[in-house]
């Protein structure tokens, strides 16, 4: 089988493998591995230069005033870990923790946790009101210049909260992503995954998308924002997707967001494939709600606030994450359709082949760019069953757009209270 | 006939009443008589009662002098008070017991160093005669004695000398009387702390050297009353207000906070009032049903003069001595301590020898 696949692929002509390959040209060979490979390598030279001729490095001693948000519904088990995690790590800092509504006694646990330490806020609510409105009960009470915003499951590593800050002394920025990676990457082959394409799409794909100032999202587990801009914003609209959301509001008005490699959170990720679905395709409806919807207009240059990096930003997320997946969809309904399944089977070894190379190369430039080498090489054992995996995804992502465009289905989510979802408006 | 008939049965019939009033009349003759004798053995009870006590009271009263030669106790030196006739008066029984004498400072402090052993010889309701077994230990006006009986255990009274008179042996022949100056430190409401009024700390009524010299000998016993909280600087009672975590103001106020379900936005409710109407300060929606399209929120609780926001307040305590104000949680816990006293009762050591 595998002869017969070798020579069935060195008897293609010139013309059959450029055909074969467009569809990776344009799916993702050009959005990750083309381009981080030219990142990559202008990184390679900037740092054998800087080997060279050493640069002053920047220190870390930008340190306005923060105030750290912790949200969470039924965190009792996690909270005092987060708190712990925290306290202590950075001097001019407030913690506001928001109890919504939890049943588990997580407010009472932060509330004996602030009784031993000052500076810890405690908020708690009696019935859930929802994470944006949970997120933005603090905001009148803060009168830090920065909001760093945490998950209650997420674990900070040593200086986050130092690293966060440090872009913040250009008045452009408006917002700071962390990088957030797996907390639990050996539970199941499920967690396993998701740890090294957390790697490999936050850390790295962050990293570039930053560099060309079209990061889209600013990560919930770990995000700091300016005070004076979340003011001017409003804070945060009913989610789900509030994150997003919350991201182009800022771009909107003008103001930069950052990606900050060090600053590290790690978190909890879904350990069953079901909830794992379930939460990317609750990711998928928030994108088509706010992307292609309520924040459509970032892309008309006929606006007063258009800014061409915000078009390239909704322009990306357009092309690579709806209409390309709907492209391979139909690609691969076409090859099905026209050839035979020999024909078929070996296409699938081709393209396999092709993306295993990919994800090798792709695990070389983390490797480059990763201060946890050696872990990252464990995670990379994952690189041959990366293929499948991004096949799976994007199989999820399909039907989630599909869902979404044809039947609205964010409206009938229950991420927010019934309450709120019928007075809400709907994008 | 009939008529003759008639008189005999109306005859027939007074003498039967006549009979009945007289019987009537024996009967509540002999219940009276009753009643006088059962007043008359009363009284006999009362009266030989009486006696009884009387007879057990002039048992207990002094009736002869102690026997002291007032020249001996002048030829020692020592101011011995006069002997008082109830002393004097009072039935002594000759008993031996040992004791142990702790004699007592100017300052009413017990030395456990100068402690003598002796033997009680005699003992009355008001007094003892002790021989001490050497003639080394200073008596002065004042002691203690601690009696070890099988049955009560250590037993303590504070004696007051009347009498010394030096033996042959080298012993000390000792006349005291049972009404020391201790009696009162000896009373509970001596050995229990009150609050002081000025000070607003609890302190004994009676030096605490006194008490602390007597627990020393085992006279008292030390008891935990209570654990109390107090100021952590001057160790003085505090009053009590909840307030900010903060700056410890009792200036605060619970703050109401309106959630507008369409936009998320949450605030203080005075931010959604604008004019009287309830207005969203980020959508500016209006005209807004609550329930429907907003709810209010138990917002935090707010302290009016530095701004910050809790949940709920927290105990603050302000010393009521040194003006010291403090979060309640620092409080300095204190244990509240009583005595109890083993007092000796002479009457029990006369029953028991």
């Amino acid at each position: 089988m595998l002869t017969d696949w070798i020579h069935w692929l060195l008897s293609r002509t010139t013309e059959d493998l450029f055909w074969m390959f467009l569809p990776f040209m344009l799916f993702d060979g050009m959005r990750y591995t083309f381009a981080m490979a030219c990142m990559t390598f202008f990184d390679v030279i900037r740092d054998s230069f800087r080997w060279f001729f050493p640069k002053p490095e920047f220190s870390n001693d930008y340190c306005p005033s923060v105030a750290v948000m912790i949200v969470g519904l039924n965190e009792g088990d996690t909270i005092e870990h987060a708190l712990d995690s925290i306290y202590g790590t950075y001097p001019r800092m407030e913690i506001f923790v928001v109890d919504d509504g939890s049943t588990d006694g997580m407010a009472e646990k932060a509330m004996s946790f602030a009784r031993k330490h000052r500076g810890v806020t405690v908020l708690s609510r009696t019935e859930r009101g929802g994470k944006s409105s949970a997120m933005n009960m603090p905001l009148p009470m803060i009168n830090s210049e920065i909001v760093v915003v945490l998950d209650s499951d997420s674990h900070l590593a040593e200086g986050a909260i130092w690293h966060v800050v440090q872009p913040f002394r250009d008045p452009k920025v408006g917002a700071v992503s962390g990088c957030v990676a797996s907390r639990n990457p050996f539970v199941s082959l499920c967690t396993f995954l998701q740890a090294f394409e957390y790697r490999r799409s936050i850390f790295v794909g962050r990293i570039f998308l930053s560099r060309l100032d079209i990061l889209g999202i600013v990560s919930g587990a770990l995000g700091a924002f300016r005070k004076e801009a979340l003011d001017r914003v409003g804070g945060w609209d009913v989610g789900p997707g509030e994150d997003g959301d919350l991201t182009i509001k800022f771009r909107k008005c003008g103001y930069r967001i950052v990606f900050k490699p060090e600053a590290a959170c790690l978190t909890n990720t879904p350990t069953a494939w079901s909830s794992l679905t379930r939460q990317r395709r609750r990711w998928e409806w928030a994108a088509i709600t706010f992307e292609c919807r309520k924040h459509i207009d970032v892309g008309n240059p006929m606006m007063r606030n258009f800014q061409w990096r915000d078009f390239f930003m909704v322009v990306e997320r357009w092309l690579f994450n709806f209409i390309l997946v709907y492209a391979s969809v139909f690609y691969w309904m076409f090859l099905f359709y026209t050839y035979d399944i020999r024909t078929i089977c070996y296409l699938t070894f081709t393209f396999y082949a092709t993306y295993l190379i990919c994800e090798l190369f792709q695990l070389i430039i983390l490797l480059y760019y990763s201060p946890t080498p050696k872990s990252d090489l464990v995670l990379g054992l994952a690189s041959p069953l990366m293929p499948i995996y991004y096949a799976y995804q994007k199989l999820v992502t399909f039907w989630a757009i599909s869902e979404e465009l044809l039947f609205r289905r964010s409206f009938r989510d229950n991420f927010v209270p019934k309450r709120v979802r019928e007075a809400t408006w709907h994008w | 006939m009939q008529a003759e008939r008639l008189k005999e049965e109306r005859l027939q019939e007074e003498r039967l009443r006549k009979e009945q009033l007289q019987r009537e009349e024996q009967l509540r003759r002999e219940e009276h008589l009753r009643e006088e004798q059962l007043q008359r053995e009363e009284q006999l009870r009362r009266e030989e009662q009486l006696q009884r006590e009387e007879r057990v009271k002039t048992e207990l009263e002094p009736e002869s002098p102690t026997g002291i030669e007032v020249g001996e106790v002048e030829e020692r030196g020592e101011q011995v008070a006069p002997p008082t006739k109830d002393r004097r008066q009072a039935v002594r029984y000759d008993i031996s017991l040992p004791v142990s004498c702790y004699p007592m400072l100017p300052s009413m402090e017990v030395d456990p160093a100068q402690m003598a052993d002796g033997i009680i010889v005699d003992i009355s309701a008001t007094g003892v005669s002790i021989i001490l077994e050497t003639q080394h230990v200073e008596i002065g006006q004042l002691f203690v004695i601690a009696v070890d009986s099988d049955r009560l255990g250590w037993r303590f009274a504070d004696l007051k000398v009347v009498g010394v008179r030096s033996c042959h042996d080298k012993s000390s022949h000792i006349q005291c009387s049972l009404d020391g100056p201790l009696k009162r430190v000896f009373s509970e409401d001596q050995l229990f702390p009150i609050l002081d009024q000025r000070t607003f700390k609890y302190v004994f009524p009676v030096d605490d050297r006194v008490l602390v010299s007597l627990c020393s000998i085992g006279a008292l016993q030390r008891m935990q009353l209570d654990q109390v909280l107090v100021c952590p600087d001057c160790h003085a009672v505090p009053t009590l207000r909840r307030g900010c975590s903060i700056c410890l103001s009792n200036e605060t106020e619970k703050a109401t906070m309106i959630h507008h379900f369409a936009c998320a936005h949450v605030d203080f409710k005075d931010a959604f009032d604008q004019g009287g109407e309830i207005t969203c300060p980020k959508c500016l929606g209006r005209k807004m049903i609550i329930g429907a399209d907003y709810e209010y929120l138990n917002g935090p609780t707010r302290c009016r003069e530095c701004g910050h926001n809790d949940l709920e307040e927290i105990l603050i305590g302000h010393c009521m001595a040194c003006s010291n104000r403090f979060p309640f949680e620092s409080a300095e816990s204190i244990e509240i301590i009583g005595y109890r006293v083993n007092r000796l009762d002479p009457l029990a050591i006369i029953s028991n020898n």
